[in-house]
């Protein structure tokens, strides 16, 4: 099986659930992160984005949504995401951001400087762990000089719920099979606490970090069944791959803790959370 | 039973590594008693697990009316707090030799607050439940309890990520883990629902995410070079759980250090501080209604 058959196939299935899915996560990372940008943006200075990884484009319709001086130009890999992300806009009738299908793992098809800002959120289950210096010089090629490079990444952290655990330790394994980790001795993704090093090798200033708990305790925030739900959508779309690498006996398997997480992270005194680390910097000139 | 933390030493380096965790937390959770407790109906308070004494002297100091007790397994820890205490003048703290894993040495129903920080060094999964019930005894009805867990999250150092793996293997081979695949190194996720099931009202938990790199950062770097890597608790832990051999250590301990030196080091932990409050006499003789 090759790395792009797992991409594509496997590690993330691309369809209208998927679309929900996605949004429902922008939604509960903005609120863990306290906004849409990092704090230290002067967002009055900031007046073209681009999105890298825009998916059904939440992040984008909200910025733009939120800031009438702002125009957002959202990409993804995915066709069916670019679509869902277009009829969205439409639908709302937001003139101010347009989406089109491009691989970041490419060179892009826009100009030197043509962004003052490029965001990129949750990209390291699409980025192999060598690609990624060369996919940030591409971003910051396209970014104005004095332009902020935003990016954010996403670590799983431990819950109370020993299935949900469970499912944790699969997906890192499947992560490790696919060659998409970038530590080589843990059982991490390993991107987002390495976004503070890609930015200051690629030669950006002003780079600094925030780090975000996002909290799976339904008693702190009444959203986290409905994140937690669409999480595990997201754990189920690599049950083909895990069975195809023997980590677990069946389907049906990986369905009844999917069945368990469900009633252990639901109780009033469940616990658990992730890390979001947004890195920022600043391109010279 | 052991009278010393499942990560052991005993020596000074241990409480000045103590220490920087104590200012590198508070940094992070910004009060030395989160906010939400009120403040004006507490006067007796317990640091049932004092370390050095950084806390209870801050919190001493701090609140000249409050009386503050320190607790510690280790009797150097606190001979260090008394003589800390004694040299800054702060008289309203006092140190007691104690174990949480054992019967608290203080009458029922004596403290308005009592809090821990990383009783999981001294406590297994097994034996919260007992140790909360102890906590609750000493605490008065309607008083409050704050059990505060660190959890080490991801690291950029590759030598770094290689400690983890290694520690969640060795708390397997001492039965102290909390899940077998090493997800959850503390009780800390565990914890408000070990509360709830003790009969504490109003539990819950509020989580503060701990930075440990950035060129900037000074007191996280040291706090992973002292806790880690210079290893007076983790590293001799690993040793004598025979999960690495002392040059292997040493290779790898160089490897941190030069890691945790460069700029662009980045590394995160998590500190889960759960909150609870014993039942007042008419809560509870509702609750047996």
């Amino acid at each position: 099986m090759s790395e792009q058959e797992i991409v594509e196939g496997y590690w993330l299935a691309t369809n209208a659930a998927e679309s929900k899915r996605l949004l429902v996560q922008h939604r509960y990372f903005t609120q863990a992160l306290g906004g849409l940008l990092p704090r230290s943006i002067p967002v009055r200075q900031v007046h073209k984005i681009l999105d890298v990884g825009c998916g059904p484009g939440g992040w984008a319709l909200d910025l733009t949504r939120k800031y009438s001086h702002i125009s957002v130009t959202g990409i993804d890999n995915s066709c069916i995401a670019i679509t869902d992300a277009t009829r969205v806009a439409q639908m709302n009738g937001v003139h101010s951001v347009t989406f089109e299908q491009m691989d970041a793992t490419k060179p892009l098809r826009f100009a030197n400087g043509s962004f003052d800002l490029v965001h990129m959120r949750s990209a390291s289950p699409f980025i192999q762990p060598a690609m990624w210096p060369q996919v940030i010089t591409e971003l910051v090629r396209v970014l104005r000089p004095g332009g902020w490079l935003v990016l954010v990444d996403y670590e799983q952290g431990p819950t109370s719920s020993a299935a949900f655990n469970r499912i944790s330790m699969l997906s890192m394994q499947a992560v490790r099979a696919a060659k998409l980790s970038l530590a080589p001795h843990s059982l991490t993704i390993g991107a987002a606490v390495r976004l503070y090093s890609f930015l200051l090798n690629a030669y950006l200033f002003d780079v600094s970090y925030t780090i975000h708990g996002v909290d799976f305790g339904s008693g702190n925030n009444v959203d986290a069944p409905m994140f937690i739900d669409e999480l595990l959508a997201g754990a189920a779309n690599i049950k083909p791959f895990l069975t195809r690498l023997g980590l677990i006996e069946s389907e049906q398997d990986f369905d009844a803790l999917i069945e368990k997480v469900r009633e252990e992270l639901t109780q009033p005194d469940a616990c658990g959370y992730a890390y979001l680390i947004a890195a920022t910097g600043r391109k010279d000139g | 039973m052991r009278n010393k933390y499942v990560f052991s030493s005993g020596t000074v380096a241990e409480a000045s590594s103590l220490q920087y965790q104590h200012r590198l937390f508070l940094r992070e959770m910004g009060t030395l008693i989160p906010e939400r407790f009120p403040l004006n109906e507490i006067e007796t308070v317990l640091d049932a697990k004092s370390g050095p004494g950084g806390w209870a002297i801050d919190l001493a100091k701090a609140y000249p009316a409050m009386q503050v007790t320190g607790m510690d397994v280790d009797i150097d820890m606190v001979r260090m707090a008394t003589e800390d205490a004694r040299t800054a003048k702060v008289t309203n703290v006092t140190f007691d030799v104690g174990n949480i894993c054992k019967a608290l040495p203080y009458t029922s129903a004596y403290f308005d607050f009592v809090r821990i920080l990383m009783g999981s060094e001294l406590a297994s999964p097994q034996m919260w439940p007992g140790i909360i019930r102890e906590l609750l005894r000493v605490i008065r009805p309607g008083g409050w309890l704050n059990l505060i867990e660190y959890e080490p999250g991801p690291m950029s150092s590759p030598a770094l990520d290689v400690i983890s793996p290694l520690l969640s293997k060795a708390l397997v081979k001492v039965e102290w883990a909390v899940s077998p695949d090493g997800i959850a190194a503390t009780s800390g996720v565990l914890l408000p629902r070990l509360l709830t099931e003790a009969g504490c009202t109003g539990v819950g938990y509020t989580l503060y995410p701990v930075n440990l790199g950035g060129w900037d950062n000074l007191a996280g770097r040291t706090y992973v070079m002292t806790a880690l890597a210079y290893g007076n608790r983790v590293t001799l832990f690993l040793l004598k759980a025979e999960m690495i051999t002392q040059p292997d250590m040493n290779t790898l301990l160089q490897k941190i250090e030069q890691d945790v030196e460069q700029l662009d080091f980045c590394g995160v932990g998590m500190l889960i501080s759960t909150f609870a409050r014993k039942p007042t006499t008419q809560e509870a003789h509702t609750g047996e209604e």
